[in-house]
């Protein structure tokens, strides 16, 4: 079946067209090039609508336990205005009516990484992938406190395959395994195995996952996050990475100095130079919205200090062999000067690091808040005038700590397709996507162009994903194409894994047979490899 | 299909354990040794190997159309179906069971709604961790079982956790009943001088200053690991005191910087799978109602108990073991058009019984845990029932 797309404002960064008139011609799955026998040929008339390729999520949690562990606390329906998890398939149509078309879940336990995977398959109409936590498995804290570059190259592929993951992530690595100890990781430099530091075990994990040639480099969660002054911890964690590439996630949440009142303030000016200098990094925001929500994450220390400064029901899971998750409601309230100053935070960093292809958009959901608030979010970046109106609304202190005010730049369409299409999908090593060119993969999304930015980010007219129509003028079709599950499968050295796996397999209660995907023989439906470099 | 002699390992699907170590060796369908030796897994076995053979004799193809054509015209005419998912079917059956609830518009609930659903959030939200069986065995110093009978519920807990050779904690039971009448024991048996301190540190709790008390019982048990495990079977009087009882550890845990940890261990096999099923497609986790006219979440309200003892569902589809709910609700049911879809009829005389394989026995198929770990179930034998992920399938193919 061929599609045309007749007339559109084409934007497309990776191709350098910023807006230009002209057709766009579909083939199965893939963007092509004008035809000379189109067959089966539809014909859709795009004049005056804004063509993208379509949205990609970099980083959000979309399934799997860890958000069974946060419905424990959807208790009352009222939490359904705003703070509710949907189920697993509601989250992917939303998804998808906002034109996103690819979605990564960024925190997959291995032990229960079955479970992650039966959401996964639920999710259809988009691809989606899930990174696996490794910073407090057990065989790679031990691998690494050896110094053996090679096994642990061999661990973590093995993780990968065994869990079918596209990535590895490390949240606060070794917060869990001091945890239950009941020591507190305060600095990269803390020993959180013996003989091994965190910034040795981030330098190892960073570099292996280069010698692997993954898609996407190491996506890290840095320790420290929330805290007033954590921006010098985050900077130090860069410097660890000593250049090698990586994925800084959420990184707003880290971008706090401390005023003299008590309060939070923006530290963005500090250290926006080192993140502008570090060209072999990428980073997403972790913007706060207002309302309820739920904070969801494998650094437990991190849920367990929220839970004391709130006082609020809170919910944990150890896991055996690896690390934890823990789970806290909480709620952004616009008159609350800490809420406010985070909210300010996100924004100024947005609007002040000059390169939309390497700082993207997300809540980190649902800790900032629900992705359904993108929509507003992008209004606030492309108009000076709207945030300045919300400034207003919030406590003054978003005005008096954060530079938010002053700043005049307002986000081009341009860079708004840059930040949510093109930038993620060159940071996950996705290359078939977040662009329009010849032989792209056919997802994109379509606008009318309207003066309410948010109504027009909100209900794209069309929504494309492998060649489809899925969403027409904000409705969903039926008959959604299932889409894939991204996974990598470097090659793995049977032998080495099988020796380094035994001690481990001993300690656990779970046998190799059983853990992660090798109950159902790695035999997982709709999946596309992507290839390692 | 069925060999003359069969040895094999087999994971067990009768408890929440799921002790993945088992040794079973058949002679064509009877089972003829069962090692380790497990009074719970032996009986389960027996039964489902037994009751295959009568089911055999007893459900003919025609019957099963028969069956089959009265499922369908009672889903299509009912107006206030429930369905309950419960225990004894794979994951991925309980998953394709919260999803037909949701396309016919009908309530759903779980054994998440039990009254025993809250113990275990209330011990998250008092702080204390919930954790794995392995992270028991690595991390337990002394454990205590509240409400948990090992030999009659859990036979081989402790030594599917602690392999022989290994260290075991030191186990206290406590028996939520009796706790509070503990006065003239001999105060030299250390259990029942941890009851009497524990009692004593009930009563005064809300009149002493609660860290006080804390070092006061963290210097008597004098560890810095501890783990509670408990069970749904806990009366209303010992889930109050257990609730206090969570609060007061996670002070010991905050004031000594010791660990205690929780383990809530449900009593049907594959509950935690239930519950998370219904959660991962609804949103909420427990009792919810799909009808979009209706208020969708009440877990008092819409719990299959209190639907059925009020008469309110026109129709019950129970799939799995529904044997939890009340006596009365399983009284009523025998007035209330029924469709049970399980490995073993609900009861003589009540409703539909559409006879399903049974994974661990018959068919394959993943449950959880007890710690919400996914564990694969082979099957013994090849199947003469069919799956209930194929009965939903084809259920909902009908109203498609």
């Amino acid at each position: 079946m061929t599609i045309v797309l007749k007339g559109g404002q084409v934007y497309d960064p990776a191709n350098g067209l910023k807006g230009k008139v002209c057709d766009l011609w579909i083939e199965g799955d893939r963007i092509v090039a004008p035809p000379q026998n189109p067959v089966n040929l539809t014909v859709i008339d795009a004049r005056g609508w804004i063509i993208a390729p379509g949205a990609i999520e970099i980083h959000a949690h979309l399934g799997g336990q860890p958000l069974t562990m946060a419905r424990h606390f959807c208790l009352s329906e009222e939490r359904e205005a705003s703070g509710w998890i949907p189920p697993t398939a509601e989250i992917a149509t939303a998804y998808l009516r906002m034109g996103y078309t690819t979605l990564m879940d960024a925190a997959m336990p291995s032990l229960t990484s079955w479970l992650t995977h039966v959401d996964l398959q639920e999710m259809v109409g988009v691809d989606r992938g899930a990174y696996v936590l490794s910073g407090d498995h057990a065989l790679v804290l031990e691998v690494a406190s050896h110094g053996d570059q090679k096994t642990l190259r061999e661990i973590l592929a093995w993780l990968l395959v065994t869990c079918g993951a596209y990535a590895i992530k490390l949240t606060n690595p070794g917060v869990a395994t001091l945890w239950r100890k009941r020591i507190a990781l305060s600095s990269l430099n803390d020993e959180i195995y013996p003989a091994l530091t965190q910034r040795k075990l981030i330098k190892s994990v960073a570099s292996a996952i280069v010698n692997l040639g993954l898609p996407h480099p190491l996506h890290l969660h840095v320790g420290n996050l929330g805290q007033p002054g954590s921006w010098r911890n985050f900077l130090q964690t860069i410097e660890s990475l000593e250049r090698l590439p990586a994925h800084l996630c959420h990184i707003q949440f880290y971008l706090y100095d401390e005023k003299e009142s008590g309060l939070l303030s923006s530290a963005v000016g500090c250290v926006l130079d080192q993140l502008v200098s570090h060209t072999e990094l990428t980073f997403d925001v972790g913007q706060v919205t207002f309302g309820p929500t739920v904070n969801l994450s494998a650094d437990v220390q991190l849920i367990e200090w929220l839970h004391n400064l709130t006082n609020k029901a809170w919910s944990y899971q150890l896991w055996e062999g690896e690390g934890a998750m823990a789970a806290l409601p909480t709620q952004y309230f616009p008159d609350d000067p800490v809420s406010a100053i985070q909210w300010a935070t996100g924004l100024e960093l947005l609007l002040r690091f000059p390169d939309p292809l390497r700082l993207f958009l997300t809540v980190d959901y649902p800790n900032g808040g629900s992705f359904t608030a993108y929509p507003q979010i992008l209004a606030w970046l492309m108009q000076r005038d709207a945030r300045r109106e919300m400034l207003k609304k919030v406590h003054t202190a978003a005005m008096s700590y954060c530079d938010l005010y002053a700043i005049e730049r307002e986000y081009t369409l341009d860079e708004i397709i840059t930040m949510t299409s093109w930038g993620p999908a060159r940071a996950l090593g996705l290359l078939d996507r977040g662009h329009l060119g010849i032989g792209a993969l056919a997802d994109l999304r379509c606008y009318k162009p309207q003066i309410d930015l948010v109504k027009m980010f909100s209900d794209p007219v069309l929504v494309v994903k492998n060649g489809q129509v899925t969403v027409r003028e904000g409705k969903i079709e039926n008959n959604l194409p299932h889409g894939k599950i991204l996974l990598v499968r470097p090659p793995i050295d049977e032998c080495v894994q099988e020796q380094t796996t035994q001690s481990f397999f001993r300690n656990i209660t779970i046998p190799k047979v059983q853990y992660g995907l090798s109950m159902c023989g790695k035999e997982l439906a709709n999946i596309e490899v992507v290839s390692c470099r | 299909m069925y060999g003359k002699f069969l040895t094999h390992m087999f994971a067990c699907p009768f408890c929440s354990l799921h002790c993945d170590d088992l040794e079973i060796s058949l002679e064509e369908q009877n089972l003829t040794s069962l090692f380790p030796i497990c009074p719970k897994g032996i009986n389960g076995f027996s039964n489902a190997l037994s009751s295959l053979a009568s089911n055999k004799k007893d459900k003919s193809s025609e019957n099963w159309k028969e069956d089959w054509t009265r499922t369908i015209q009672l889903i299509k005419t009912a107006h206030h179906p429930l369905v309950i998912i419960g225990g004894g079917i794979s994951y991925t059956a309980q998953r394709l069971a919260a999803a037909l609830a949701r396309q016919i518009n009908a309530w759903a609930d779980s054994p998440a709604s039990l009254g025993g659903c809250a113990l275990p959030w209330t011990a998250v939200e008092v702080g204390l961790t919930t954790c794995t069986l392995g992270e028991l065995r690595a991390n337990a110093e002394i454990l205590i079982l509240l409400d948990i009978h090992l030999e009659e519920d859990y036979p081989r807990f402790t030594n599917r956790i602690w392999r022989p050779g290994t260290q075991q904690p030191e186990l206290l039971e406590i028996n939520s009943h009796e706790l509070f009448q503990i006065t003239d024991q001999d105060p030299n048996e250390p259990l029942i001088k941890t009851l009497v301190h524990l009692r004593l540190c009930f009563s005064n709790f809300f009149t002493e200053p609660v860290i006080e008390l804390c070092h006061t019982i963290g210097k008597m048990l004098d560890v810095s690991r501890g783990a509670i495990v408990f069970s749904s079977r806990l009366v209303s009087g010992g889930r109050m005191l257990t609730i206090e009882l969570f609060g007061l550890l996670h002070k010991i845990s905050v004031a000594h910087r010791c660990n205690w940890q929780a383990l809530y261990l449900p009593g049907g096999s594959n509950w935690p799978g239930a519950s998370q099923a219904l959660s991962a497609e609804s949103g909420y986790p427990c009792a919810v109602h799909f009808s979009p006219r209706q208020v969708k979440f009440s877990p008092i309200m819409y719990s299959a108990t209190n639907l059925i003892e009020q008469n309110a569902p026109d129709l019950v589809i129970g799939v799995g073991d529904i044997g939890w709910l009340s006596t009365k609700a399983l009284n009523r049911l025998r007035e209330t058009p029924t469709i049970v879809i399980n490995s073993v009829p609900l009861m003589e005389n009540v409703g539909i019984w559409l006879p399903i394989a049974l994974p661990g026995v018959d068919d394959k198929g993943i449950f959880l845990r007890a710690d919400n770990v996914p564990v694969h179930l082979s099957p013994l034998i090849a199947s003469q029932n069919p799956s209930a992920e194929y009965i939903l399938q084809n259920i909902m193919e009908e109203f498609k």
